[in-house]
């Protein structure tokens, strides 16, 4: 494999929300192959900045997989060609020499571009708000072995619990459906002692937050699981719909 | 809570999902008497007997009220889901590209066009052979009507388009069905999957093979 390469960035340009964007592009040559792919974008933007343009706008933070600031839809894919990657996981080894690469932002109604590739995710926090979170008094850290919770509970609420809310699942989705995102926030509590006591009300909530957000209806299509960094498995959507008909039934979800 | 909308998209896909497998144990009805139709002996008698037997049913209109609700409410939620979807994301990807191997053209991401070949073809068969529109030569047997249809170009073609169509729309529509409901588990979604594709199989294998059959061998 060669060092470096030479590559040709379709990038999608909007001054601010609600303004009529375009693709520019720009020629990128001797990228190293050891670069991260917002390093590219790093590189691009030196290079803008230094003939005097505007640079590109993108969101990163802690550049190591975790923050969930990232993400970019990279060739028609969600955070790019790899499985359970986010964008500042992936790398420009991935490509090869004399690629054309299409970079886009998140599209969805309930993500509004802010500029360039960046969007307003605040639609997931207002659906946080609305019920992803205890509010009962848990008291300190309890012993070990004090509160039982079984192994596959426990493993099974920790895999949801690694969401760390990049919207990939919405941005693949046909649908612009968050129910992955819904879902991961729901099974992460319901699964845990401490979560059940709010577990009606919960998802009752965060379901009709995430409708009144303007998110597209699930239609088991799958696409988010395969596009989420996390690894996110679809059962938790699965898991979801009998939590939520078991909080009906209950009648205890309106509370 | 004010402006509240009657039911959540989970309970909307929910109402999706029951009412197709209610159609998918009509169709399954369906089939296994049209497969009579293959007992050629007397002169299709135990086609005939069936069909007889069937309209005179008193239960008759009640059940084909209750069919024609079951296609309402299916299709009636899913142009509303299919409406929100849209809204969802008014401007589309220059690119999109799927991370799950087959493309564009997967059965899952095509229920809607599927689900309208198959809607057309359903109201077709209904003018044919529940309102005779097209077909209404009096005194003929019922499997004489059926063969008459059968031979008719237009229908045949459309007949095992719409049948292999609705097969496909139910290689993603039965186990989805399921998801909607919340069956989960590793185990029962396997099982789920290989029924599923094993009955949209069947049922599209079976459909089909009837004008198939009519226009080679029973010219």
């Amino acid at each position: 494999m060669s060092e470096s390469i030479n590559v040709t960035l379709k990038v999608w340009r909007q001054n601010g929300p609600g303004e009529a964007g375009r693709f520019e592009t720009y020629p990128l040559e001797n990228v190293s192959t050891h670069a991260s792919f917002l390093e590219m974008l790093d590189i691009l933007n030196e290079k803008l900045i230094n003939t005097g343009k505007m640079p590109v706008a993108f969101d990163s933070d802690c550049r190591e997989g975790i923050c969930g600031s990232c993400g970019l839809m990279i060739d028609g894919q969600a955070h790019g060609p790899d499985r359970e990657t986010a964008t500042c996981q992936l790398h420009m080894r991935r490509f090869s020499d004399g690629d054309t690469i299409t970079i886009e932002p998140w599209r969805a109604r309930s993500f509004p571009i802010l500029k360039d590739l960046v969007v307003d995710r605040s639609a997931f926090d207002r659906i946080i708000e609305a019920g992803g979170y205890n509010s009962i008094n848990a008291g300190n850290a309890p012993d070990a072995n004090a509160i039982l919770i079984p192994k596959i509970d426990a493993e099974a609420a920790m895999d949801a619990a690694a969401c760390i809310g990049c919207g990939a699942c919405v941005a693949a989705c046909k649908n612009a459906s968050a129910l992955l995102f819904v879902s991961a926030k729901v099974m992460h509590f319901a699964r845990l002692p401490q979560g059940k006591p709010e577990r009606e009300t919960r998802v009752a909530r965060m379901v009709a937050k995430m409708d009144e957000e303007g998110f597209g209806s699930c239609t088991n299509t799958t696409e988010c699981e395969a596009a989420c960094p996390k690894g996110i498995s679809f059962s938790n959507i699965v898991s979801l719909r009998r939590e939520s008909m078991r909080a009906q039934c209950s009648g205890r979800s309106t509370r | 809570m004010k402006g509240k909308p009657f039911f959540s998209s989970v309970v909307q896909k929910l109402v999706i999902g029951i009412t197709g497998l209610l159609l998918c144990g009509f169709v399954a009805a369906h089939l296994a008497g049209n497969l009579l139709l293959y007992s050629t002996s007397d002169r299709y008698a135990a086609f005939n007997k069936y069909a007889t037997t069937l309209h005179d049913m008193t239960l008759l209109p009640a059940i084909e009220i209750g069919l024609l609700v079951l296609f309402v409410v299916h299709i009636g939620l899913t142009l509303r889901m299919q409406f929100q979807s849209q809204k969802a994301r008014p401007e589309g990807y220059a690119v999109q590209k799927s991370k799950q191997g087959r493309g564009a053209l997967a059965a899952r991401n095509v229920m809607h066009l599927s689900g309208i070949v198959v809607l057309a073809f359903v109201l077709l068969h209904l003018a044919d052979l529940r309102f005779g529109l097209r077909f209404n030569e009096a005194g003929l047997a019922p499997a004489q009507t059926v063969l008459q249809v059968l031979r008719d170009p237009i229908s045949a073609m459309f007949y095992t388009v719409g049948s292999l169509l609705l097969g496909y729309h139910l290689f993603h529509g039965f186990q989805s069905s399921f998801q909607s409901l919340g069956f989960g588990g590793e185990r029962l979604t396997r099982i789920v999957k290989i029924v599923g594709i094993l009955f949209s199989v069947a049922i599209a294998v079976g459909f089909a093979s009837l004008p198939i059959w009519v226009t080679l061998l029973r010219k």
